[in-house]
């Protein structure tokens, strides 16, 4: 079959009312699911997978990836409201978008990243749809030094994204390391600082302990300040068309949007690394390069146009090793890959050649779902702004009831919500202190990756440290975990210095 | 709680002691020189030279500063009953949900909980159970019937 044939067999398989509806209840799912404070699109394309098991592959897909997209948005919107990244792709300008819903700016902060989530998720599936089988097959060469390197650049922005103290932010990324050893070695088999618990020998889950630390630190911060003689200001709602000022926006940071997806698409294509690290790098490296980097972090609008450009890049990008290798490039494609296997189809380099219409169809979906974004982003925004008039002592209550039903139902079992008490009032403690509790959910996330390829490194090379540096790629990006280190130790001494000529 | 940097500082040398103790008695599989242990010792290495620099920069900072700062301190609002209570309202529900809600079931525990949580930020009794049954009901619906998450029944089993 020819790639026109196998374009119009596909544009006809996805134009079928049925695969249309499909689309469209699976995005107002992803919608709310994602817009939720604690349910992440991982979740939401968790729950659709017993759905999709009753549908034909096309459909099943189309929900998946609508899903997906949409809740990686919508996590944007109770960033913005309350502070509670609605996923981990989110959590990286969370503080950002919401000073400026405080400045009175909600308006514009999400319709920004509503526009360049679009336009990321665009630019995403056209490297999908051009690129996928030259991109994927250089990913495929990384051995565990290049992962390992990987994982550690990502480990490393943690620390240079939390805005003042980077040493409190060093420790915090520490803890949320330390936290992921708990459970299982992968390598070994040894149970590791479980001390007998049965729960334990899985790990801490990470969307309990994300529940924890995002919401139920907040809950815990906004009750205790509900009875004081002043209130809690309330959020000034801004009023107006919601794409007013957009295009200002987006004009002024076309080279912004363009790195960011080309960024956010790359890092989704490597096996591993999904939205969520798209995201982290494409903010730290904007306040590398940007004019103005002390406002990063303070509402500043340059850091979520990259970052939520990135994230939505990086769903199309993650697509590619998993359509033409069979690898997953984040948890929703790990999903997808066992729903295609679900239905006879296994992802691979065969797929292309035997059902290509397929993997059109997947290209067509994913245009549709992305077009989808702006009128179901709309909406959902317009719904979610009355979430502002409801006041904070019905809402906080509420929002820690979701917190509770959130925990339980990812282990089906009240250890989830012990783990998020915990970590919970861990992570209240830490922030009134000034540590930084983002660095802490990296760590979770990344840790079983970045200790797996460490610990491969180490055993295949024999204990030798320069085996780390010795493949080309590998030292690139070796060099780069370095000198990001030194020039975070040296800015460090300089400062003390500093201080101390002042003292 | 705020507490000064040289009291966080000596809590994470501790934390990470602890880690670097318990780490030290995993195995090491046949013969090699590291295993399970090798990243965790490093943690706990990293969060004692953390804290230790945390303690440091603590006890500099005072010196120049030449003033006298409490090791630790409780926020103004926790003081008063107005912060205290409905702090300790939100752990007695999260608590309720963890120790009773297998025998009592989900609905019984977060209708009782959530009531006594309106009830402490000062809202009226009618609009208390209003809210925390509508709350409650809502979750178990959402949860419970669509999907399918297997909220314990506790007292209602049986019943739905």
């Amino acid at each position: 079959m020819g790639t026109f044939d196998a374009i119009y067999a596909a544009a006809l398989l996805v134009m079928d009312p049925t695969v249309l509806l499909t689309a469209l209840l699976a995005g107002m799912f992803g919608m709310f699911v994602g817009a939720m404070p604690g349910l992440t699109a991982t979740m939401a394309t968790a729950l659709l997978v017993p759905i999709t098991f009753f549908m034909d592959p096309i459909p099943a897909l189309a929900a998946i990836v609508t899903a997906s997209g949409m809740a990686i948005f919508a996590g944007d919107i109770p960033g913005a409201l309350l502070r509670i990244p609605g996923t981990p792709a989110s959590a990286a300008y969370v503080e950002d978008s919401h000073r400026l819903a405080r400045q009175g700016k909600l308006n514009l902060a999400l319709g920004v990243s509503l526009v360049v989530s679009c336009i990321g998720g665009l630019f995403g599936i056209a490297v999908l749809f051009l690129a996928a089988p030259i991109l994927a097959e250089f990913a495929l060469k990384f051995t565990s030094y290049e992962y390992f390197w990987l994982a550690a650049l990502g480990l490393s922005c943690a620390i240079f994204i939390a805005s003042a103290a980077p040493l409190k932010a060093g420790i915090s990324l520490l803890i949320g390391l330390a936290l992921a050893t708990v459970g299982l070695d992968p390598t070994t088999g040894v149970p590791r600082f479980t001390f007998g618990s049965t729960n334990l020998l899985a790990g801490v889950e990470f969307i309990p302990a994300m529940i924890g630390l995002f919401a139920l630190a907040e809950v815990m911060r906004g009750v205790i300040r509900l009875n004081s003689a002043d209130p809690v200001q309330a959020m000034p709602v801004s009023s107006g068309p919601l794409f007013k000022g957009v295009g200002g926006v987006i004009r002024k940071h076309p080279k912004n949007i363009l790195r960011s997806s080309i960024l956010g698409t790359l890092i989704g294509a490597l096996p591993g690394a999904g939205a969520d690290i798209a995201a982290w790098m494409a903010y730290a490296v904007s306040k590398r390069f940007s004019k103005t980097p002390e406002a990063y972090g303070k509402g500043h609008v340059e850091g979520l146009v990259d970052a939520s450009s990135a994230n939505n890049a990086a769903v199309g990008g993650s697509w590619i090793p998993a359509l033409v290798f069979g690898i997953p490039g984040d948890s929703v494609t790990a999903i997808v890959i066992g729903v295609l296997y679900m239905k006879g189809l296994n992802p691979g380099p065969t797929v292309f050649l035997q059902n290509p219409q397929l993997i059109y169809a997947v290209f067509i979906i994913f245009i549709l779902s992305t077009l989808l974004l702006l009128p179901l982003g709309w909406a959902t925004v317009r719904a979610a702004r009355q979430v502002l008039r409801v006041p904070r002592r019905i809402l906080l209550p509420m929002v820690l009831s979701f917190c509770l039903v959130g925990s339980f139902a990812m282990t089906n079992s009240s250890f989830g919500i012990i783990v998020m008490l915990a970590l919970g009032l861990f992570g209240w403690l830490l922030e009134e202190n000034g540590f930084p509790v983002a660095p802490i959910i990296l760590g979770l996330v990344l840790g079983p990756m970045f200790e797996r390829m460490f610990m491969t490194s180490m055993i295949k090379s024999g204990g030798d440290l320069s085996a780390f540096f010795d493949r080309p790629i590998a030292a690139v990006l070796g060099v780069c975990v370095l000198l990001l280190w030194s020039y975070a130790l040296i800015s460090a001494v300089n400062r003390m210095a500093r201080k101390k000529g002042l003292a | 709680m705020r507490v000064t940097d040289a009291l966080s500082g000596a809590l994470f040398i501790a934390i990470g002691l602890f880690i670097f103790q318990v780490a030290s008695g995993f195995p090491n599989p046949g013969g090699m020189p590291y295993g399970a242990s090798l990243l965790p010792r490093i943690l706990g290495a990293g969060l004692m030279i953390g804290g230790g620099l945390l303690v440091i920069g603590d006890i500099v900072s005072r010196r120049a500063a030449g003033a006298p700062v409490a090791l630790a301190a409780l926020e103004p609002e926790l003081k008063s009953p107005r912060g205290l209570l409905p702090a300790a309202m939100v752990l007695v529900l999260v608590l309720g949900h963890i120790l009773l809600a297998q025998t009592l079931g989900y609905l019984a525990v977060s209708i009782i909980g959530l009531t006594l949580l309106f009830l402490s930020v000062r809202l009226s009794w009618s609009a208390s159970i209003g809210l925390a049954l509508a709350g409650s009901l809502l979750c178990w619906w959402l949860f419970a019937g669509l999907l399918r998450v297997p909220l314990p029944r506790g007292l209602l089993e049986g019943f739905l």
